[in-house]
């Protein structure tokens, strides 16, 4: 009986909740029935959603990938070094998390950008980044990649040192114990902020419109075609989006075990 | 090979400083309360704490790299993304052994320790607590170290476990070559596994000596408590309700069946009984509740402090604690007849 009364939810809290659950599933449903679903196809085709989600799934994958690279080396700073300045250190990587994406496409711009601080010494060795599928990759783990650190260091932290003692007494070396105890130990952390990362940098849209640019088969993500279309030809920005919701849904629903583990 | 460790730690108000000694082949169990630096000693000992000297036969082996030494740690340690297999295999692959020889061994290895093939591919969770002290076991021994490093091995177990390891342990230790310091705060283990035992007390060493002197004559308040406790191991038999009967190379005792213990034989049971809950009559005892009369003469008197440990030797000997006062009251002396009593509830099953 004690069960009965702990279970049950006070009405103001009930309508509060009610009105969050049609927040978010009221627009979805709009979309679900403003989608021209009798020429989908055709209108997938003329939008161009296609070839900018062959773009959005290379340069999701490729940021993602770059964010557990460098991310990951990163979180082990974080959480183990004891280097001064560790402090400023996390908030500067986590700024990314916080700050406009457009914002984070000006500063790439200015760092990376063809008269840029580094960017000029690359212009000048024929290397440009603007207005390429690998400066849309690179302003794109700009973005996610603080979501990989997050999780590793959060992974690290919480994982008992004596493991890795176990390792060393057993004679591994720090890089054996490192790439057969650690990472493995680590790897649901690090396959978490990976999915977050890629879910992230699959909706990324300032960053790379600012940085990259909006070229069709080149820069142009999904999230730019649907803002292109949204100018032009409203059934086919709508069913672009239909083709990003399916795709977010479907990795909650897989992700949903590792995200919402109590 | 002999053992020789010089370990100096200082952890704020908290000092160790510890030089031990282990002859060839032989155990030497630490035994000290929570808190007395034993843990700190064995990170030294295993090389996880700088400022140690530890050398075997004279040669500093915390210096050659990979140090030849096995440790199995009180909480196993097993590595949890690994099967049994790849547990025992690890220090072997760590020392660039390829492949199929590291499991070839590991396999043997584990097999040797009684873990049945079926099991070698289960993950550490899916082990029970005895596997598990096997393949951690496997996992020390696979180098066929030196210096072989075991903290509390028992302590995790049931009690059903602990006999099967405990004698599994006992065999390992009388053919390994190298040495092995035991780590404890349990007496039971030190005194059924170690040949010396150090009583280690707030970083101090406080008494070095064999189990039956530290028994016999314990040197401080802690060491008369924990470690100066009469101890027997036999098999346990269902007698009436609520008792047992454990059968003794030197004689029987009446214990009070351990709680949650299905009434069966089992052997390799030990059993402690404090000597200050011996009680010495010196005319026959007839009509109390103790089940255990124990019949002898006394052989030593030794004194401490306020009180005086009394040796009897009857079947099997105890010792008794009672005050200098018991001790003039009654006249007790090496020679005289005496009856020494305790009741069954007083007899503990290990710890259980």
């Amino acid at each position: 009986m004690t069960t009965a009364s702990r279970r049950s939810v006070p009405a103001g809290i009930a309508v509060l909740a009610a009105a969050a659950a049609l927040f978010v599933t009221l627009p979805l449903v709009a979309l679900l029935v403003r989608t021209p679903w009798s020429d989908l196809a055709g209108s997938l085709s003329r939008s161009g959603a296609w070839t900018a989600l062959r773009v959005s799934l290379v340069v999701s994958l490729a940021a993602a990938a770059l964010s557990v690279l460098l991310g990951v080396p990163l979180a082990f700073v974080l959480a183990r070094s004891r280097v001064p300045g560790r402090a400023l250190l996390r908030a500067v990587a986590l700024l990314p998390l916080v700050l406009p994406p457009v914002v984070g496409g000006i500063a790439l711009l200015a760092a990376l950008g063809r008269s840029g601080l580094i960017g000029r010494w690359l212009a000048r060795a024929g290397i440009q980044l603007t207005f390429t599928t690998a400066g849309a990759v690179l302003a794109t783990a700009f973005v996610s990649m603080p979501l990989v650190v997050l999780a590793a260091e959060a992974g690290l932290r919480a994982m008992p040192p004596g493991f890795e003692e176990a390792a060393r007494a057993s004679g591994a070396s720090r890089l054996y114990t490192l790439r057969r105890v650690t990472l493995p130990m680590l790897r649901p952390q690090i396959v978490a902020g990976a999915v977050l990362a890629w879910a992230r940098a699959l909706g990324e849209f300032g960053a790379t419109i600012t940085f990259a640019g909006n070229l069709p088969g080149r820069t142009q993500t999904l999230p730019l075609s649907v803002f292109v279309a949204q100018q032009t030809d409203p059934g086919g920005a709508v069913a672009t989006s239909l083709i990003l919701v399916a795709v977010s849904i479907a990795v909650l629903l897989l992700m949903r075990k590792r995200l919402f583990a109590a | 090979m002999s053992l020789h460790a010089e370990i100096a730690v200082e952890r704020g108000a908290f000092t160790l400083d510890v030089t031990l000694e282990a002859g060839r082949g032989s155990t030497l169990a630490i035994l000290g309360p929570n808190g007395s630096g034993k843990s700190t000693l064995l990170s030294a000992l295993a090389g996880l704490t700088p400022r140690a000297e530890v050398s075997l036969d004279g040669a500093d082996i915390l210096q050659g790299e990979p140090p030849p030494i096995g440790v199995v740690f009180q909480d196993l340690r097993l590595f949890p993304t690994m099967s049994a297999l790849e547990n025992a295999a690890f220090p072997l692959r760590a020392r660039s052994v390829r492949r199929p020889e590291a499991a070839a061994r590991a396999v043997e290895a584990l097999t040797r320790l009684g873990l049945p093939e079926g099991r070698h591919r289960a993950r550490p969770r899916d082990l029970s607590g005895g596997e598990g002290q096997r393949v951690a076991l496997a996992r020390a021994l696979i180098t066929e170290p030196a210096l072989l490093l075991l903290d509390e091995p028992t302590s995790a177990l049931d009690i059903t476990a602990r006999g099967q390891v405990r004698s599994l342990l006992a065999d390992i230790l009388t053919s390994h070559s190298g040495c092995c310091v035991l780590v404890t705060h349990d007496p039971v283990e030190a005194m059924t596994l170690a040949d010396r035992i150090m009583v280690l007390e707030n970083g101090r060493v406080t008494q070095v000596g064999t189990p039956a002197e530290i028994r016999e004559t314990p040197r401080s308040r802690y060491a008369a408590d924990l470690a100066g406790v009469n101890l027997f191991a036999g098999t346990l038999t269902p007698l009436d309700t609520g008792a047992g009967r454990l059968t003794t190379p030197a004689g029987e005792l009446i214990v009070a069946w351990p709680a949650g213990l299905p009434a069966a034989q089992l052997a390799d049971v030990v059993a402690i009984l404090r000597p200050a809950d011996v009680t010495l009559h010196t005319t026959e005892p007839a009509g109390g509740s103790a089940r255990n009369i124990f019949h002898g003469r006394v052989s030593s008197v030794s004194l401490d402090g306020e009180r005086a440990r009394v040796l009897v030797s009857a079947q099997p000997p105890v010792v008794a604690e009672v005050t200098l006062g018991s001790v003039d009251r009654l006249g007790l002396g090496p020679g005289l007849e005496v009856w020494a009593t305790a009741k069954a509830v007083e007899v503990r099953i290990d710890r259980g």
